[in-house]
């Protein structure tokens, strides 16, 4: 993990203080992002991990200037985003998302799919041609004479995948989003892929934001972690800080219940009770603080921001930070009469899980 | 100690085209005990959910049944699923067989509250039982998993994707079957809700003494799940054995390398080296080990013959000619 330390000398790729998008939707507002504060520095590999709905897509397609931020402030390679701003930042954000069996339009050749963002551009051709074969060789579909006339459907699910990263190579970018680039992929193909970005941040400098519910990806490959829940980041540092030592109790939460190959001692799974509340509806206070095993007085009244916490450049967003080992956990065993239809209720241990 | 609940015998699963036999099962054995779990691996096209739906007599019209046997023990005796009609087979699903499908949304009725759609499939079975019994019958499964009985008058839609995943365990669970057949069932939740609807068939699992046949490419889910693993690669079983042992020895190149394929929190911080190519074409499936193409291992010797499954430990099988194998080449991938 050579890059990181020397990338927080120079200007991030991104930074979000404060950012805030909001979507209306049936005369009310959903607050998908709630004050995210985030740094994506040069060539790093940011992972942003959590359960679905906690706003981590809002953040990639705001960050691709795709959503309007709402409010908070949004600064790019270290201006504030204005109109001609978001121009710059789409070329230098380019996403991949995570099927590629959707996101390439059927009709369309591998070489117009991956000139597409080069005609967007209004690039003359033969720099087209030539940008476009080079971006298919860099996603490892050399030579390109091979794959230039054929239609997504004539591809494999890697290559297709492989298809989607050139034509998000193509226009250069500094930063590249991956939103679960390899959950649709066939299991034996994923490392391939994995390999791929790893090495594109390697050869073209890139930073990669890597959405993921998948724990183990995020330790295997970032270099930093965000935990997001309800529209915030509630805790971020160094991978292996926030991964091993979690210090908010809803990260302890996540890492303990992602399944693992590994045997576990019983007891060690914790299930975290309930669903995520509504967006529309946040909890007072704390929005963790509903399901949280540490929750006290101060945290229903009080919010609370990113504070250091743990290792250095760790934060977390916890009135009550610190790291518990995964047995202490769970503080009670579920009553027989109790089912998980009751919401919000604490931390439950499955001892046999 | 072996009571096997579900047999399965040298299976072969595919459809025919131009004259010619495409296997996408081909020679599939395992033995389900009673009351166990056991973890069906591999990843999409392997075979495993085409196994499932041979087993249930459910397969797409394009497929049939090749050859092999199926034998379903149920209290009047061992049942020769191969041999039932599809009138005969009406019988043994959800009565003795039920089906959990991964998207719960899609297997449920959008337009019929959930207390009717429970209560149907025990009708089914149970054509005399009066309202009342039904109704009582509906409340008790529904609290058996963990929805409180108040909601059976909804609809599917009122439901999260987790709850909606466990009114398909309480319809699977409906008219007390023997085995349930799982078939990806939380592959479209979240890590949270996948854990707790996991956390409740192993429960069931427990307190029901049914028998699990769980599918997934997920080989973390079958470990927090199964006993026993059997690892599917292009139609065929290529390792199995009891789970602990198979993912801390596993005794196949195939095996190791999915295995790398799931990094874990807390080993060593590393890419899992990658598995060049991709699977083969069913039509056309390499000579000797199917994995041989793909095989860091492979030699000369791989691409002939058949490569059955062999002991390798105790009541551990692998299909690799040069098993037992060094157990260095799971890790040690680059970064």
């Amino acid at each position: 993990m050579s890059a990181a330390p020397l990338a927080s000398a120079v200007t991030p790729l991104a930074e979000a203080r404060g950012l805030e998008v909001a979507f209306r939707r049936r005369g009310s507002t959903v607050q998908a992002l709630d004050g995210v504060d985030l740094e994506w520095r040069q060539n790093e590999v940011l992972g942003v991990v959590g359960e679905s709905g906690c706003g981590k897509t809002t953040l990639a397609r705001t960050l691709l200037g795709l959503e309007q931020p709402t409010g908070g402030e949004l600064r790019f390679e270290g201006a504030t985003l204005d109109r001609s701003g978001v121009r710059t930042l789409r070329r230098r954000v380019q996403m991949v998302f995570q099927d590629p069996y959707q996101s390439l339009n059927p009709r369309m050749r591998v070489s117009e799919l991956v000139q597409e963002p080069l005609r967007m551009q209004r690039m003359g051709r033969a720099e087209r041609v030539l940008r476009a074969a080079t971006a298919l060789e860099d996603a490892g579909l050399g030579p390109a004479e091979r794959f230039w006339g054929r239609y997504p459907h004539e591809l494999s699910g890697g290559q297709r995948q492989r298809v989607a990263i050139a034509s998000a190579l193509a226009p250069e970018p500094a930063g590249l989003v991956c939103d679960e680039p390899v959950s649709a992929l066939d299991v034996s193909v994923r490392a391939q892929v994995l390999h791929l970005l790893l090495g594109l941040r390697r050869t073209r400098g890139l930073a990669l934001l890597l959405i993921t519910h998948d724990i183990g990806l995020a330790w295997a490959l970032c270099d930093r972690v965000a935990v997001m829940y309800l529209g915030r980041v509630i805790e971020i540092g160094q991978a292996s800080d926030v991964l091993e030592r979690p210090q908010h109790p809803y990260t302890q939460a996540l890492i303990a219940v992602a399944p693992s190959t590994r045997p576990r001692a019983p007891g060690q799974a914790a299930v975290l009770e309930g669903e995520v509340p509504d967006a529309s509806r946040l909890p007072s206070g704390c929005r963790f603080h509903p399901r949280c095993p540490r929750a006290r007085e101060r945290c229903a009244d009080e919010d609370v921001a990113l504070r250091p916490s743990g290792a250095a450049g760790q934060t977390a967003a916890c009135w009550y930070p610190g790291f518990e080992p995964r047995s202490g956990l769970a503080g009670e065993r579920r009553p027989a009469d109790e089912g998980p239809e009751r919401r919000r209720g604490p931390f439950v241990l499955h001892a046999e899980l | 100690m072996s009571d096997p609940v579900l047999r399965v015998d040298d299976l072969h699963v595919g459809y025919s085209i131009g004259g010619a036999d495409v296997e996408i099962v081909s020679g599939v054995s395992f033995e389900l005990q009673r009351g166990e779990a056991l973890g069906l691996a591999g990843e999409s096209g392997c075979g495993k959910t085409t196994t499932a739906l041979a087993i249930l007599q459910l397969l797409d019209p394009f497929l049939r049944r090749l050859s092999g046997t199926i034998d379903l023990t149920t209290e009047n005796g061992v049942v020769h699923i191969h041999r039932r009609t599809e009138r005969g087979m009406r019988d043994l699903r959800w009565a003795e067989i039920s089906l959990v499908f991964q998207g719960a949304l899609n297997a449920l009725d959008p337009v019929q509250r959930i207390s009717r759609q429970i209560g149907d499939a025990i009708r089914l079975h149970d054509p005399e039982a009066d309202r009342a019994a039904v109704r009582e019958r509906v409340r008790e499964l529904l609290e058996r998993v963990g929805i409180s009985p108040e909601r059976a008058r909804q609809y599917p839609h009122e439901f999260s994707g987790g709850m909606r995943q466990r009114v398909m365990i309480a319809l699977a669970l409906a008219c007390d079957p023997e085995v349930i057949i799982a078939d990806e069932p939380t592959t479209a939740l979240d890590v949270m809700t996948q854990a707790q609807v996991l956390a409740l068939l192993e429960e069931l699992r427990r307190d029901l003494g049914l028998a699990l046949l769980l599918i997934t490419h997920d080989l973390a889910v079958i470990a927090e799940t199964c006993e026993r693993v059997a690892v599917m690669y292009a139609g065929r079983i290529v390792e199995t054995g009891p789970t602990a042992t198979v993912f801390a020895v596993p005794q196949h190149p195939y095996t190791q390398r999915l295995l790398g394929a799931f990094p874990q929190v807390g080993t060593e911080r590393a890419l899992p080296p990658a598995i060049p190519g991709s699977p083969p074409d069913p039509a056309d499936p390499p000579s000797g080990c199917r994995f041989h193409p793909r095989c860091h291992l492979a030699r000369e010797a791989c691409s002939h013959g058949e490569m059955a499954l062999r002991p390798v430990g105790d009541d551990h099988e692998s299909a690799c000619l040069f098993a037992p194998l060094q157990q260095t080449a799971v890790g040690g991938g680059v970064r």
